[in-house]
């Protein structure tokens, strides 16, 4: 049950009411690598993950985690099937602990006993949260709720993980924290990270691929390393001037 | 009877009802933090848990008193499970406004199935027995009113426990802190909103039965009870169960003295402009939720 697992999303197609968001848009993640999604605010990245995620309903298409179609599941039970979502702008429980903040993402799907040895490997990943255990999740500072939303997505031993603009609004010392624990999670739990990120030279240089996403619609698909020379991308999302031939 | 006693006294009858109307708020309480609704059904609850009390302590069954208590508390929450799961979860509105005015509409049909099935009469319940009456100098304590206290005793510390304590009861309250969340850690909304219907439906008849021999049953008691605990709810902190259970405590104290100083026939409006009066000074109520957060 809990070893990592490939992702698979074909032709998936999203809208709210007459508006389509996403035009038949395929991705792919596999196990133990980082892939990231870029683009523009209003692309449809978020959306893609919350179709994915099953918050939000999908008009057609598939979304496979390891083979099996989960298209149909709604947000709870992908949450339990092992396809884990750390959402935008975090989303911890502002009342709650530290403690109960984490412990909550093992609900339904682990022990009791399974939670409290998951939550020991968090706080040896997290001294931080550790320090912090009994205060509200609303009184941590931003990279440490940040800290805390991946911990409770971990307390579920995910086999996939999506990570939705994890560096927003978090100074750039503390947006490098993150970005290197993201990498320890890949080498040490060995799962597939779908990225989401607008900061796109930080995504392209700690990912092993990237889709580029333009209004609901893969426009580029590459190792990262090659569309970090591409002139196109250089132009369209690291403000840089597309070299002169 | 001194002075003094008569203040202990009219205290004590106050905090009997203020137990009651704490019990009915706690009601109101656990379903709004689950759902967002508040639901105008809950004093509903109240009366058929004592109606079925009622009923069965007229019928020929003869049951012992702990029996009728726990098939009421029983069949109310079924009902309770049933308001969520058969109506609320299939209204095609997720507007909390239009469900709020459904759970008016549901009040009304408990009331005209319970007159419909057991009669427009006023019916009495002997006291459950066990204690004695309690005498100090003049002061009188009623044997129900001490099962009154321990029912409101083990209901605020079983959902103390439950809250603080269970992974269930933390999950009720991620639910309505942040239900996207929620869903995202595995909790399923629906299961919670449910669940938090049928535990309210069963506070509420534990409630309505243990008052039944202190306050005659009858089908629209329901609707003064549903009031004062949604009084009692909104006066503590919408939403804060400690809250909840203080205003209704407040409040019943305050209708006693006013019934017992001269002024029975205001006690409903006195509770009332004491509840304007906290909102005036406290917007967010006695025990108002305070928001610690750093963005």
């Amino acid at each position: 049950m809990n070893t990592a697992a490939s992702l698979e999303v074909r032709d998936l197609r999203v809208g709210y009411g007459s508006l389509e968001v996403l035009h038949g848009l395929s991705l792919n993640v596999q196990p133990g690598e980082i892939v990231s999604l870029i683009g523009a605010n209003g692309a449809g990245k978020s959306t893609l993950l919350n179709a994915i995620s099953g918050v939000v309903p999908v008009r057609g298409g598939h979304v496979l985690l390891d083979g099996k179609d989960i298209r149909a599941l709604k947000a709870p039970d992908v949450a339990r099937a092992g396809l884990r979502q750390v959402p935008e702008g975090r989303r911890v429980f502002a009342d709650l602990t530290v403690e109960d903040n984490l412990l909550l993402g093992g609900y339904g799907t682990t022990t009791h006993h399974q939670r409290g040895e998951r939550l020991e490997e968090i706080f040896d990943l997290f001294p931080r949260l550790k320090e912090r255990r009994w205060q509200p999740g609303g009184t941590l500072s931003g990279g440490e709720q940040q800290m805390l939303a991946i911990g409770r997505a971990l307390v579920a031993s995910p086999r996939l993980l999506m990570l939705d603009e994890p560096s927003m609004g978090l100074a750039p010392l503390v947006t490098r924290d993150v970005f290197a624990l993201i990498g320890r999670l890949r080498n040490e739990l060995g799962i597939g990270i779908l990225l989401v990120e607008q900061n796109a030279r930080a995504a392209l240089k700690m990912s092993d691929r990237t889709y580029v996403l333009t209004l609901g619609e893969i426009q580029q698909h590459g190792t990262s390393a090659d569309l970090l020379r591409d002139p196109k991308v250089l132009a369209a999302f690291l403000g840089e001037e597309t070299a002169p031939n | 009877m001194s002075s003094f006693e008569m203040l202990v006294q009219v205290m004590v009858s106050g905090l009997m009802v203020g137990f009651i109307y704490g019990l009915a708020a706690l009601g109101f309480t656990i379903v709004y933090n689950a759902t967002q609704i508040v639901n105008f059904a809950n004093g509903e609850y109240l009366m058929i848990g004592g109606m079925i009390v009622a009923v069965l302590a007229q019928s020929t069954l003869d049951l012992p008193i702990y029996l009728s208590v726990l098939m009421a508390v029983g069949a109310t929450g079924i009902l309770g499970y049933l308001t969520q799961t058969v109506i609320i979860r299939n209204t095609k509105s997720r507007d909390p406004m239009t469900l709020v005015m459904l759970t008016i509409g549901l009040a009304v049909a408990m009331r005209g199935l319970v007159s419909f099935l057991f009669g427009r009469d006023v019916k009495f319940v002997p006291d459950f027995g066990v204690f004695d009456v309690i005498l100090i100098g003049n002061i009188y304590i009623p044997s129900q009113a001490i099962w009154v206290f321990i029912t409101f005793i083990a209901v605020t510390l079983g959902i103390w426990f439950l809250f603080n304590r269970t992974l269930i009861g933390k999950a009720m309250q991620a639910v309505s802190l942040d239900p996207r969340a929620a869903a995202l850690c595995g909790i399923n909304p629906g299961n919670l909103a449910a669940m938090s219907f049928a535990l309210a439906a069963g506070i509420g008849a534990l409630a309505g039965a243990v008052s039944a021999p202190i306050q005659p049953v009858f089908y629209e008691n329901g609707v003064f009870l549903g009031l004062k605990g949604f009084a009692a709810a909104v006066a503590g902190g919408f939403g804060n169960p400690a809250g909840a259970i203080l205003g209704g405590l407040i409040i019943g104290l305050v209708e006693s003295l006013a019934a017992g100083y001269g002024a029975s026939g205001y006690k409903d409006a006195i509770a009332f402009v004491l509840l304007i009066l906290i909102l005036l000074v406290r917007p967010a109520g006695l025990i108002g939720k305070a928001h610690v957060s750093r963005v």
